[in-house]
């Protein structure tokens, strides 16, 4: 029993269907960095897809769950390719901007960096290909329920302690993390089942495919909105060069990651929506924001500030339909968490089941935030560099819609951080460094996405407007 | 003229931002004034095997747990005399942790300080950031293990050489050479490393890498601004953006030979695996065992049945480990379900993971009163002392 070719197709198949989901959302693939994002994008949509599948088809045999999936999901695939087909038919043939030649020396750098990039990924995923799943709460929390799934062979859902004791009769399952949520656990059973034994590194390897994805995906989205190519792959090796985020590939578990790319491709799709006005971008924004709590519970958090810039940028644009469905939407997604009884507030605490109970009081943990971010190996020199970024882009920052919306959305999520860590008994998490850059990290794709919309070259940027006009000629690759 | 001038008064500034960096005394001599050397054969094992080959000290073989120890008794060392230490192993094995163990005066208990891999070159430690490393050292020596969590413990030894150790009193050229390995030394990641990585040693660090670029960035900025005139400023903003690409292409840099260092140690447990092996080849085999005991021992329990597993409280990490390996069987941590003891279904099976309080504490004595352990043989009491890393009892609430 070793590596199976059904193994190989559980990765090839979810970019299939993905891709063919995003360029039915986008209507055409004209140049490289659309095939990029298309395959970026594709293959995390896929992988989310093959995940909600499993979770509707898999429950009563999860040790099968690909078996049982594939067809649910080929079928969305090719539903997803004829409908890319007929939309790129229909979609006129316009001429692609020639974009000048670069320097010789910035093609040479554009070849070294995506080198380099590639040396990363396969570092990082080698050393999570290896070993058997190594870091404590990936193994106490987010392997537990589908490694258990996947042995038993069924789904059996987790409770609470106290409801676990009081049925003995049922099957029932308990555990610290019982409440956590289960997306993440249905795309590993994807993988596990797909290789036919649990074999936790070559679940744990996805966890390289999903930063590659994200790295493809925002190379295609930043040529798009009309960075050059250098500059494009410079953010790239910025993002994937970050020591902790290699850190959460090569030590492969933590659901981190999986909310970092999600929240970044709902930006990045974003940012193309304010940009080039592509109205399916705006669909999948919104489509992977929904998803985040279904990752983790802070999910919720960073989909509030998600739908708040939405509601911002519907308003503005006095569609009110959108902003009433948008506010829906987002109001629903709150009404559940608060009927679920995820939160209970009171006037100096906040309690977050599962999680803990907050009070309120002011904590000094500038020293140990302050040592995270700017001494300690885990970011290189990001949290140098974005302050003066936003300095010398801020009239860009003042003046243009889409980073000002990226801009509130992680103003508002900072802002959650800060009183998180500095206001609420959490800080202790900031103190003993623990979640805190973990916490961090979850924005930082996002944050790159503001650079991105901040580099963009003047003339691209157009005007602040209120209504989404393409700013950007299609251009040519690398 | 300018550019000129503008090399030379970046070179100074870095080379005062390094002497910062590195904490060099500069009323030290360049060169130790003195120094103790300890030629490998000097050292003895303690712990496990080995003997003097020329003037190193080859081990051969670990001792108990595996671990290997190498120390001296040095005659008359002060260690405020001498804050340098310097080390060097031949064919010092990726799977292997080095510390160093060494006993004061002022504090005859060992004192354990994480090292960084050796390789084979000549590594520096300062050892002034130490706050035990004072009066006069009594023992001195070199502990090696496998790396923690990471490699399975029988498997991490590999034949070793000591080569020698050297005690140097303050100099800027002990205190380069420490800041040196302390910025580049191979650290194996551990549970803290998805974290912060940084702070997955206990181990006093040097000044921070990551800063000194920094400053080293604002420095070259600031030169930029003075020397070169507005007309120049595309020349100075060019510079700006090389200089910090620079900067983070040095960080990236030591990142990826640590990542390299690190993966080093994971191939040399796994590289050479199939998939299937690879799966299960862990570190706490001991750990798996038991647990795999318990499974044999439940095998006749039905599925559903509940498990609640207790361990000392400070072994948190074995009982959830213990826990993980027990699944599929539905399992939990008996302390979460201590505030509802009362709600304890009747048949429950209550597992005491090495720990022996099932029979010397009076409470769990009070709330075992009517259940019965479970044995191999399905009789109860067979026997009550022998050694097993579990017992189990099947609860019974009582009358």
């Amino acid at each position: 029993m070793d590596l199976s070719p059904i193994y190989f197709i559980a990765w090839v198949l979810p970019a299939l269907v993905g891709s063919g989901v995003w360029v039915a959302l986008r209507g055409s693939v004209r140049t490289a960095g659309d095939a990029c994002s298309a395959i970026g994008f594709g293959w995390l949509i896929g992988v989310f897809l093959a995940a909600e599948c499993a979770r509707l088809a898999a429950k009563t045999n999860t040790a099968y769950a690909f078996a049982t999936t594939w067809p649910w999901l080929a079928a969305i695939g090719v539903a997803a390719w004829i409908v890319a087909i007929v939309r790129i038919r229909r979609s006129p043939m316009t001429a692609s901007a020639k974009e000048p030649r670069p320097h010789i020396a910035l093609r040479v750098v554009w070849w070294l960096l995506l080198l380099w990039i590639v040396v990363r990924l396969l570092t990082v995923g080698e050393e999570a290909s290896l070993r058997p799943v190594f870091p404590w709460d990936a193994w106490s929390a987010w392997s537990t329920k589908p490694k258990t799934w996947f042995i038993l062979g069924h789904y059996e859902p987790y409770v609470s302690m106290l409801d676990w004791l009081s049925h003995p009769k049922d099957a029932l399952r308990t555990a610290a993390s019982w409440s956590y949520p289960e997306t993440l656990a249905w795309v590993q059973l994807w993988f596990a089942s797909a290789a036919q034994y649990w074999n936790e590194p070559l679940v744990d390897v996805a966890w390289c495919g999903a930063l590659a994805a994200f790295a493809l995906a925002a190379y295609g989205c930043w040529r798009a909105i009309g960075l050059g190519a250098w500059i494009a792959i410079a953010l790239v090796y910025g993002l994937v060069s970050l020591p902790l985020i290699d850190a959460h590939v090569a030590l492969a578990g933590y659901a981190d990651l999986w909310v970092a790319v999600t929240l970044g491709l709902a930006t990045l799709a974003f940012s193309r929506w304010l940009i080039l006005g592509e109205r399916g971008q705006w669909a999948l924004a919104i489509a992977l924001a929904l998803l985040l709590p279904a990752i983790k519970l802070e999910g919720l958090v960073w989909l509030l500030a998600f739908g708040a810039v939405v509601i911002v940028d519907a308003v503005r644009r006095r569609r009110r339909s959108r902003a009433v469905l948008v506010a829906g939407g987002v109001l629903a997604a709150v009404a559940l968490v608060a009927a679920i009884g995820a939160l209970t507030f009171s006037w100096n605490q906040i309690e977050v089941p599962s999680v803990g109970t907050f009070a309120f009081s002011w904590h000094g943990v500038g020293g140990a935030m302050l040592a995270s971010l700017f001494t300690l190996p885990n970011w290189h020199l990001l949290w140098y560099l974005v302050p003066v970024l936003l300095v010398a882009r801020r009239q860009r920052l003042r003046g243009d819609r889409a980073a000002r919306l990226i801009g509130l959305m992680l103003l508002i999520d900072f802002g959650f951080l800060f009183g998180l860590f500095f206001l609420t008994t959490a800080s202790a998490w900031a103190q003993d460094f623990t979640s805190a850059n973990r916490l961090i990290l979850q924005l930082v794709p996002s944050v790159f996405v503001l650079a991105a919309v901040l580099l963009r070259p003047v003339a691209a940027s157009a005007a602040d407007r209120d209504t989404a006009i393409p700013s950007v000629a299609p251009r040519v690759p690398a | 003229m300018r550019r000129i001038a503008f090399a030379l008064a970046l070179a100074a500034s870095w080379t005062m931002l390094l002497l910062w960096a590195a904490r060099v005394d500069l009323a030290a001599p360049f060169a130790p004034a003195e120094e103790r050397e300890f030629p490998g054969d000097d050292f003895t094992t303690v712990f496990g095997k080995g003997g003097a080959d020329a003037d190193r000290l080859r081990v051969e073989s670990p001792g108990e747990a595996f671990t290997s120890l190498e120390s001296l008794t040095p005659s008359d060392l002060d260690a405020g005399t001498f804050p340098t230490l310097r080390y060097r192993f031949a064919d010092f094995p990726r799977t292997l942790e080095l510390s160093l163990i060494f006993r004061t005066v002022d504090h005859p208990e060992d004192v354990a300080i994480s090292l960084p891999w050796p390789g084979d070159a000549m590594r520096t430690f300062d050892l002034s950031q130490i706050p035990e490393w004072k009066g006069r050292v009594v023992e001195i020596g070199f502990a090696e293990f496998p790396v923690a969590q990471l490699v399975p413990p029988a498997e991490g030894f590999k034949p070793f050489e000591l080569v020698e150790a050297r005690l140097w009193s303050r100099s800027w050229q002990g205190d380069l050479a420490a800041v040196a390995t302390d910025w580049f030394g191979a650290w194996p990641w551990t549970q803290r490393s998805v974290h912060a990585l940084g702070r997955d040693t206990d181990t006093p660090r040097a000044r921070s890498l990551v800063l000194c670029v920094a400053l080293a960035v604002v420095v070259a900025l600031v030169w930029l601004a003075v020397l070169f005139r507005r007309n120049e400023r595309e020349l100075a903003i060019g510079g700006a953006a090389v200089v910090v690409a620079v900067a983070w292409l040095a960080l990236d840099v030591a990142w990826q030979a640590g990542l390299w260092g690190r993966l080093a140690t994971t191939r040399a447990v796994y590289a050479d695996r199939s998939w299937l092996q690879r799966g299960r080849t862990i570190a706490d085999v001991d750990i798996a065992a038991a647990a795999e005991k318990l499974r044999i021992l439940l095998r006749g329990e039905p599925m559903e049945s509940r498990i609640l597993v207790y361990a000392e409280p400070q072994r948190g990490y074995e009982l959830l480990r213990f826990i993980w390996h027990m699944l599929p069987r539905n399992v939990a941590v008996y302390a979460y379900a201590a505030p509802f003891a009362t709600s304890i279904p009747d048949g429950a099976l209550i597992v005491f993971y090495d720990t022996d309080v099932w029979r010397t504490d009076a409470i769990w004595k009070h709330l075992l009163a009517h259940s019965q352990r479970v044995t191999a043989s399905g009789s109860i009491h067979r026997d009550s002392f022998e050694p097993s890393p579990s017992v189990v009892f099947r609860y019974r609430r009582g009358p």
